[in-house]
């Protein structure tokens, strides 16, 4: 009888002692392998973001030498590499009309519904993030001080009110290679959640691709050109 | 009898700190290798990552200097009167698009996520999106702001601010936060804008908990977008009609 007893006290503390054990060896391996492989995983991020910076930076630089050489070099070289320079500019800052391939969506209110700025921004916001090169809004280029914002029964784009009440169609150039295989896909998906969420009476959304859209240049009036503000910091 | 009862519990709670002591030291011997090679791999990444670090500091430096010589050229031939208004409508265009370093008036908001943010008791919007971030980026443009720049990124006329999983990037530079939006532009509009704006005076509401700060400064600088990436990346597709 206490033979069997002491064969029962000896079983429930081996099972502990083993059980502990597990217990202890589980903590260890979750915690060493999540602090090493996550400290690890962000310098190796940090490290191809370097990488990527300097390649680039690296690039600019030969840019940068060859254009100062041709300057230098003086004659009519250096009037066409400013014209030149001065061109891209502008064009980078949405100050020229500019084409090619891209994506037209159109938001048209139902009934009485009125078109909400958050949903024209975020659509402007997705088009960013999927690499846009040009974004009109209504045929006003978005440019780095563009404004989309409620006012009433309007919302303000560059200063112009575009009544809530009307479509908008927002035009994207946007690389050519991923337009029909990912962007209009994609874009039509964020449509479908975004109906799901406000009820299909509110707005209706079509996402299409385009072959040479036309994006208009910035009006000279807008408050994009202002520079009352600003001064060279260097 | 109750006496027995606290010893069986005493024998099994001394067998469980028995096991994980038995096994913890056993774990400390056995993983001391592997360990070791996360360790030298973690050292090899910090050295990786430190010349790479030197490298960006040379090439900035570098670029500083280019930069600063073709400026010197530029405005020497417009001193002479050769291309004086083209060079003139250079330096204006590389302004407006964000391509040069400027300064003036204006304000810097700080937007931080709510202090021990917890995910299972706090709502989703205790912690900063790209979405808050480009909520406020547009209510400063509709309070008329010039330039602005998102921890030390430049914006330009795409802005392109999104989120990858926890991670928000700006022109695929990654942003932790602190996230600091600094804006030149009429100062009192723009402190009242964003103080009388009602979705962000939810956002920092005790129960969301949204961290923000606005300050006025009288000389906000704000770097060109070429510090942190080549803009010709950002045109490649664009044709003249």
């Amino acid at each position: 009888m206490r033979n069997k007893k002491l064969m029962q006290y000896g079983t429930v503390i081996v099972v502990c002692i083993l059980v502990g054990a597990v217990i202890a060896l589980l903590m260890k391996n979750v915690n060493a392998s999540d602090l090493g492989s996550k400290s690890l995983q962000e310098l190796q991020n940090q490290i191809i973001e370097y990488q990527r910076k300097n390649e680039e930076l690296n690039n600019r630089n030969a840019r940068l030498y060859d254009y100062i050489r041709e300057l230098e070099r003086g004659e009519g070289e250096s009037y066409l590499l400013v014209m030149e320079e001065r061109e891209k500019f502008a064009t980078f800052a949405g100050l020229r009309a500019v084409k090619n391939d891209g994506v037209v969506i159109t938001l048209s209110p139902i009934g009485n519904y009125m078109v909400q700025d958050a949903l024209v921004r975020q659509f402007t916001n997705e088009l960013s993030a999927l690499g846009a090169q040009a974004i009109s809004i209504n045929n006003e280029r978005k440019v780095t001080t563009t404004e989309i914002r409620t006012s009433r029964e309007n919302i303000m784009i560059n200063g112009i009110a575009f009544s809530r009440s009307e479509p908008f169609e927002i035009k994207a150039i946007i690389s050519p290679t991923k337009i029909d295989s990912f962007v209009v896909p994609y874009l039509q998906s964020v449509s479908e959640s975004i109906k799901k969420q406000l009820g299909e009476e509110s707005v209706a959304i079509t996402v299409r691709s385009e072959k040479e859209i036309i994006i208009p240049a910035l009006s000279e009036d807008r408050i994009g050109y202002a520079m009352d503000l600003l001064e060279p910091a260097d | 009898m109750n006496n027995l009862k606290w010893k069986r519990i005493f024998a099994i709670v001394a067998s469980l700190l028995i096991g994980l002591g038995v096994a913890s030291v056993v774990k400390d011997l056995t993983s001391m290798a592997a360990e070791d090679d996360v360790g030298a791999e973690v050292v090899r990444a910090r050295e990786e990552l430190a010349i790479e670090e030197a490298n960006f500091k040379s090439l900035q430096m570098q670029n500083d200097q280019l930069e600063a010589r073709k400026k010197l050229i530029l405005d020497s031939l417009s001193e002479q009167g050769v291309l004086s208004e083209a060079i003139a409508e250079h330096g204006k265009f590389a302004m407006i698009a964000g391509l040069t370093d400027v300064k003036g008036r204006g304000v810097v908001i700080t937007l931080d996520d709510k202090p021990d943010y917890d995910p299972l008791k706090d709502p989703i919007e205790s912690v900063i999106h790209d979405s808050t971030i480009n909520y406020v980026i547009n209510i400063l443009w509709a309070g008329g702001a010039r330039a602005i720049s998102f921890n030390d990124v430049r914006l330009t006329a795409i802005s392109e601010i999104n989120c990858v999983g926890p991670t928000i990037l700006t022109y695929g530079v990654r942003q932790m936060p602190p996230y600091v939006i600094s804006a030149i532009g009429p100062v009192d509009d723009l402190v009242e804008i964003v103080r009388s704006d009602s979705y962000l005076a939810r956002l920092t509401q005790t129960e969301i908990g949204i961290r923000l700060n606005v300050s006025q400064e009288p000389e906000v600088v704000l770097p060109s977008f070429l510090k942190s990436r080549d803009y010709s990346l950002y045109m490649d597709l664009l044709e003249t009609p």
